[in-house]
Formats: C-alpha cells, structure tokens, sequence
C-alpha cells in the first residue's frame, strides 16, 4: 500500500517537471522546427515560406500536447516515415525489455556469485575489482563498439555497464555482512565459511541487495540507450537516439515519459525493499 | 540507406531516402538512362512536342497494370499532373509545371493518349517528364508501377520491398524484377554499414567512405569500386547578405572579390583529394560537375594554388602581414573568420581543418564550428548568422532549370546572399539574365552557351569556392550481378529489375 501511495504522489509530479524539461529543452534547442528542404534549390520562395508555416501549425503547446498524450493519441513521427508514434513504441518494445532484464540479471548473478567467492578466495577478489575498475573506466560508446565488433547481443554491453556497480556495491555488502559479530561466532562454533557465507551473510546483505538491485534498473534502461543507437539494435534506446538528433519532439516525448516511469517505479520499488 | 525515408508518396519525396525508396516503387513516363543520359521511352511509347514545347502529347503503353492488377491508364497520368501542381501538396518536382499562378493542364485525349500544356516553355521537357512517378487514381497510397512494392517498414532499420506481380518489363519474354525481395537497411554509421558488408549481411552499398573503402578493396578484394566523378560537390562560400548579423569590416571583406580570389588561391585543392579523399575525388573547376556530358563546361580550369598570387591580390586589397604573423585589413582589424559546417562528416571535418592550416598561411585565423544539420540550416537558411559555410550538394541535377533558385540572385537558395529584391552586384546580374536565357529557350545550343556564360562568372567572381567531386565508391557482393554504377541517383539502383542473384 505504502508503494502504491509513494507512486501515486511521486510519479505524476516526476513525469509532470521530467515531460516540461524535457519539452523546453527539445523546444529551445537550435534549429527546432527548421526543415531541411529549406535548402533545398528545387523549393521556390513561395514553397519555402509554405514548409515554414506548416512548421509553426505543427508546433503544440506543452498544455495541449498533454491533452492529446492523456487521450492516447502520441501523434505520428517527422522522422520515422510519419508512422504513428504509439506503433514504433509497439514494435520496439519488446527487444529493449528483454536486452534490459537480461543484462540485469546476468550482472547481478556474475556480481553475487564473483564477490560471495571474492570473500572466500583473494585471488578471485582482486580480480573481480581488476575487472570492475576497468569496466568503469571505459566508455560505453567504446564497450558498445566491442560488443557489435564481436558480434555480441546487446544485453552484454547494457551488463557491462551494470557489472562494476553491482559488484562494487556486492562486494561491500558480502564484506560487511562476513565482519559480522554472529558471522565470527558462527565460524567459531565451527560452521564451513561456504555455509556462513550462504546461510548467514546472504540473510545479512539479501534485502539490500534487491533494493540495489531496482535501482540498477534505471541504469540499465539509461546504458541502453547508447548500446542500442551504436549496436544498431532496433530497440526504444535506438528510436530516442535517433529522435533526439532529428529534434523530433512529438517521438521523443512519450519515450523520455516512458523512460521517467520506468526509473521512478524502480526507484519506489527499490526504496520499498530497503 | 543512412536515414528513414521522410514519406512513400513520390511527389512528396525530396530527401534521398524518400526518393530512393519510390524510385523503386514507382515508374515513369519516360526513362532517364544513368548509363547514357539519355531519354527512353518508359509509359509513353512515344511523344510529340507541340507548341515550341508547350505542350507535349503521349502515346502510353497498353496492357501495363500496376501493383493491385488494375490497368494504367492516361486517367492516372491526369491525376498525378492535377496532384502535382496542387500548391497544397509542396511537391519539389512542380517547378516545370506552375509558372507563378498559372499551372500545366492536362487532357485525356484517349485512355492510352494524354496531352500536358505547361504554362511557359519549358526546357528540357523530357527530363522533366523522367522525373514525375505516375500515382494510381484508384488506389494512390497501396497500388505502384515500380519493379517493387513496400512489404515492410520497420522504422528505423528495415525497409522491405518484394516484387510487383504486374511490373511491365521484361526481358526475354521473362517479367521482370529478377529479384523477388530487396531489404533495405537503414543504417546511419558507415562503419557499421561497412563491418555488416563484411560480415555478408549487407551485399551492397550505395556510398562507401574512401577510407572505409581502402579497407574493403583490401580485406574483400574485388568487392569495391570506384565509378569516377560523382555528382556530389564540396565547397565553401563567406555570407556576402548584408542584412547578415555579421560585422561590416567582415562584409567588406567577404564581398570583395580579390580577398574571395585569394582565399580561393591559397586552398590546396590537390591535398583534399589526396588527404582526405585518398586520392578518389577530382579537383572541381565549377559547380557542374566532369560527368554531366551535357552541361559541363570543358575548358574551365579548377582554380591553381598559387600563394603568391594569393598575397598579391590581399595586398591589392590593402591588407598586410604584420609582424605578429597575423593579416590585418585596412581599418587595423585581423582577419579572422569562423567556418561552420555540419557535424558527423568526417570529411568535411578533415576539409575544415586543411582549409584553416592553408589559409593560417597567409595570416588568417580560421575558427571551426560545428553544428548538427538542423541548426546548421537554421543558420544559413534563416538567420544568416553565420561567416563563412562548408557544405556540400549531393547528386545535382543534370540540367540547370533545376539550380534557379541558387543561381538566381532573387532565389532562397542564393546561398551568399540570398532573396535579393534587385541584384546587387553587376555580375549577379549578369548571371540572371543568362540564367533567364537559358530557360527561356528549347534551343539546346543557345541554352548551353548561356549556362557556359554563368559558369565562367562564378569561376572568375568566386561567390563560391568549389573544392572537389568525391568519386563514387560502392562496394557490391560478387553474388549480385549486372549492378551498372552511374554518377547519377539512384547510382545503384537505378536499374534493379535487372539486378540478379546467385549463390555460387
């Protein structure tokens, strides 16, 4: 209930200042509602003068723009063949979800597993530090080259992006959990450090772990927005890149929208487990 | 295709995906050869030029049906001319057919007769008529004459064509396309383009960069080639608009023709073709460019390097180099400029900074700027906030009607100083009156003369410094055959029905 009150408060406020930012800055940036053909040497003045007009008619109002957004109607894309906006929401779905929830899992499995035997072994912990240090040093425009050149799904380079927080985060946890007096007395009384490490620790730092774990996901949906754009997934990530280079506002808003909710119920969620 | 086409209605289409797309997906009334240049019969048989090319009347071919199975017939040809000269519509290929108020008329004389009355003469007339897609009056938006239909649209990243069952061509005795699907990919990095080409998922592309391309025809050999002289053209002009929120001394300068000469002397054009285009680009004399047989002018010469000369014509104009190494004009002010251009080119990148490093030479400070295309445009087509532009025109059209609104001094695109109410220099003048000329006769020799004459002013006067033709480059898979490149768009496409595939 607590979850479904904190949503119910935060969310209209966050898409509310996130879709007016996001209109302004789309709004105010150079060249916003300026047509190419306008240099175009086949176009006469009267022509021109025609195209620039039809730009002006097709500029909204953030306030009718909501109008028309809480009906359902999104509009149709300048940039995308002028397609209905909620069909290439549609078709791309699906393929950014998956890529998303499958490096998700897969960073936060490689992170538990990595430190939980970090704690055990030194070697492996050192390693796993190596590895994430060099991951965050990298950019991801970089990490998403590697990926495409290997010929990698996407959902390897949105993990990569996730990998070295979660096992930063992971490893402190473990850590802290296995300097526990109770963890001492259970080793004390003789109990296998596999089975402290199991049984005890994992009860010490699990219900922090799944609050990071939701507020990784706003990382994830945030990573794969580069990774799709150079990857050439044909995911939402590649439709907001595209969009925001065309400045095509009337796409690009239901996605920053979109992309708000997601952050925001995953930050709930997230602080409700914590 | 590097972007998604803007529309799938031909008449719409002005952007090179739109117009690649219905290329395929539509036909014409008569058909321009890439190979020859020359005009062939497409849905007209024949046509006979009446009224010292007023009016034109056309012979349409029988039994030609489009993609729903309903039959061509001239009814559709009155339809698309009607739609076409519809001020509602905007379309980009109506110029030859509105003359201010006044528009073309079209009758149906017969259902496989039709003749098109144009308000004004009109030259090259043919041309113009290859241009037009035919649109079905029955079904516009579903029904094409084209070799291909759209299958599928994923925005963003696929276009599929299949095959049109009723398509009209043939070759012996067999209906043509040859090939039953096409997929277009929408991909907006080379270098993905490129590794996707090597990896056998794409098996043909259109424009290859030339660095990208010495890799391919390294890696694949035989899989890349280079066509020659595209019709593409890099060039740079200063803003000359005196209404330009730009800083008169600057004005003064940029509209000075010695101080435009001698920018234009101390570009080292060889080193564009060789650094940054690895030598598979032509130097560019003028804005026409080698492979246009028709309308080139042979004989003018691209502007020489010549320092010397360049200095020479700047102290003319009253400039000097100080001691500090930097060109002072005649007020005491430096001469430093910015030059924008669009990011995302590497070439034009790499032209930018060359062009700084030539002209630093002579004591002139050369700021680059870079901006992404819309606001580039905003600059030079609104604001004119801008000192000195590089840009480049890909495939310019073949004959000169269609550079009217660049080359006339009242037109928008006049890109140095454009809508002018009279012209305002005696040469601009000069080159609206032979422009004028020119279309106002279908008198072949006297056109080109006329258009030679605008040629050699733009040559000597400098508005416009042209710089180089990159060549085309493409690279194809040696499964797909009878791939014929032209310097002309669709370069590689322009025959796909006969375009064929084999395994082996």
């Amino acid at each position: 209930m607590r979850v479904a009150a904190r949503l119910l408060v935060r969310l209209p406020v966050t898409l509310l200042f996130v879709g007016l930012f996001g209109w302004l800055l789309v709004r105010l940036a150079p060249g916003f509602g300026v047509d190419e053909r306008e240099i175009d040497s086949r176009f006469s003045a009267e022509s021109i003068a025609a195209l620039q007009a039809e730009q002006g008619a097709t500029a909204e109002t953030p306030l009718s723009y909501a109008r028309r957004f809480l009906q359902g109607d999104f509009g149709t894309s300048q940039t995308f063949g002028n397609i209905p906006i909620a069909q290439l929401i549609q078709e791309r779905w699906a393929l950014t979800t998956t890529s998303v929830v499958v490096a998700l899992m897969a960073a936060w499995v490689l992170s538990i597993v990595w430190a939980g035997l970090g704690a055990l072994w030194r070697p492996l912990d050192w390693s796993g530090s190596v590895v994430s240090f060099s991951l965050l040093a990298l950019p991801s425009g970089l990490v998403a080259v590697g990926v495409f050149l290997i010929g990698a799904p996407v959902a390897l380079g949105i993990a990569a992006a996730v990998f070295p927080v979660a096992f930063r985060y992971t490893r402190q946890l473990v850590f802290d959990a296995m300097s526990q007096p109770c963890i001492f007395a259970a080793a004390a009384r003789g109990v296998s450090r596999i089975s402290v490490l199991v049984r005890h620790a994992r009860a010490l730092a699990g219900p922090q772990l799944i609050s990071l774990i939701g507020a990784s996901a706003a990382m994830a949906v945030g990573a794969a927005i580069p990774m799709e754009a150079i990857c050439d997934s044909p995911g939402l990530g590649q439709l907001a890149w595209k969009a925001a280079l065309a400045r095509d506002l009337p796409t690009l808003m239901p996605l920053i929208l979109l992309i708000a909710t997601v952050i925001q119920v995953a930050n709930i969620a997230a602080e409700a487990r914590a | 295709m590097r972007s998604d086409p803007k529309t799938f209605d031909a008449l719409v289409a002005a952007d090179q995906a739109s117009e690649m797309v219905t290329f395929l997906t539509t036909e014409r009334l008569l058909f321009k050869n890439r190979k020859t240049q020359k005009i062939e019969p497409g849905l007209a048989e024949s046509w006979k030029l009446q009224e010292q090319g007023r009016r034109v009347v056309l012979e349409l071919r029988k039994g030609v049906q489009f993609s729903d199975g309903s039959p061509f017939t001239a009814s559709d040809v009155a339809f698309t001319v009607r739609r076409l000269v519809d001020p509602k519509l905007n379309s980009p290929k109506s110029s030859a057919f509105r003359s201010g108020e006044a528009v073309a008329k079209v009758e149906v004389l017969t259902p496989h007769r039709v003749a098109i009355t144009f308000p004004a003469i009109v030259p090259g007339i043919e041309n113009e008529l290859a241009g037009i897609p035919i649109q079905s009056e029955r079904n516009r938006e579903k029904a094409g004459l084209g070799p291909y239909v759209v299958a599928q649209y994923q925005a963003g990243s696929l276009i599929v064509l299949s095959r049109n069952p009723y398509y009209w061509r043939t070759e012996g005795g067999r209906r043509l396309p040859k090939i039953d699907t096409v997929r277009i990919a929408i991909q907006q990095n080379a270098d993905t383009e490129a590794e996707r080409f090597r990896r056998g998922e794409y098996h043909l592309l259109e424009s290859v960069d030339p660095t990208l391309y010495e890799r391919l025809e390294r890696d694949l050999p035989g899989q890349a080639h280079d066509a020659g002289p595209s019709n593409d053209i890099e060039f740079l002009w200063f803003n000359q608009a005196p209404q330009a929120p730009v800083a008169p001394h600057k004005l003064t300068w940029f509209q000075s023709r010695s101080f435009r000469r001698a920018m234009s002397l101390a570009i080292r054009r060889d080193d564009i073709v060789r650094l940054v285009y690895q030598g598979r680009a032509t130097v560019a004399a003028g804005l026409t460019p080698p492979g246009n047989k028709l309308w080139y002018k042979h004989g003018l010469k691209p502007h020489p390097f010549d320092f010397e000369a360049a200095k020479k014509l700047l102290q003319q104009d009253g400039f000097v180099l100080r001691g500090d190494n930097l060109l002072y004009d005649r007020q005491g002010k430096p001469v430093e400029f910015s030059l924008i251009t669009n990011a995302n080119n590497k070439a034009r990148a790499r032209i930018a900074s060359l062009i700084q490093q030539d002209l630093g030479k002579l004591g002139i400070r050369v700021n680059i700027t870079t901006f992404d295309f819309p606001s580039l445009v905003e600059r030079i087509g609104r604001t004119l906030n801008y000192e000195a532009c590089l840009l480049g025109f890909v495939n310019l059209a073949q004959d000169p009607m269609s550079g009217m609104n660049m080359l006339l001094s009242s037109g928008p695109q006049h890109m140095w100083n454009p809508n002018q109410k009279t012209p305002a220099t005696a040469w601009e003048q000069e080159i609206d009156k032979a422009m004028r000329e020119q279309a106002s006769t279908t008198d072949a020799k006297k056109r080109k003369a006329a258009y030679d004459r605008v040629q050699q002013i733009l040559s000597e006067e400098a508005p416009v410094l042209f710089l180089a033709h990159r060549n085309t480059l493409y690279a194809a898979s040696p499964k797909l055959h009878h791939v014929l490149a032209t310097n002309d768009y669709p370069r590689l496409l322009w025959n796909a029905e006969h375009l064929s595939w084999s395994d082996r």
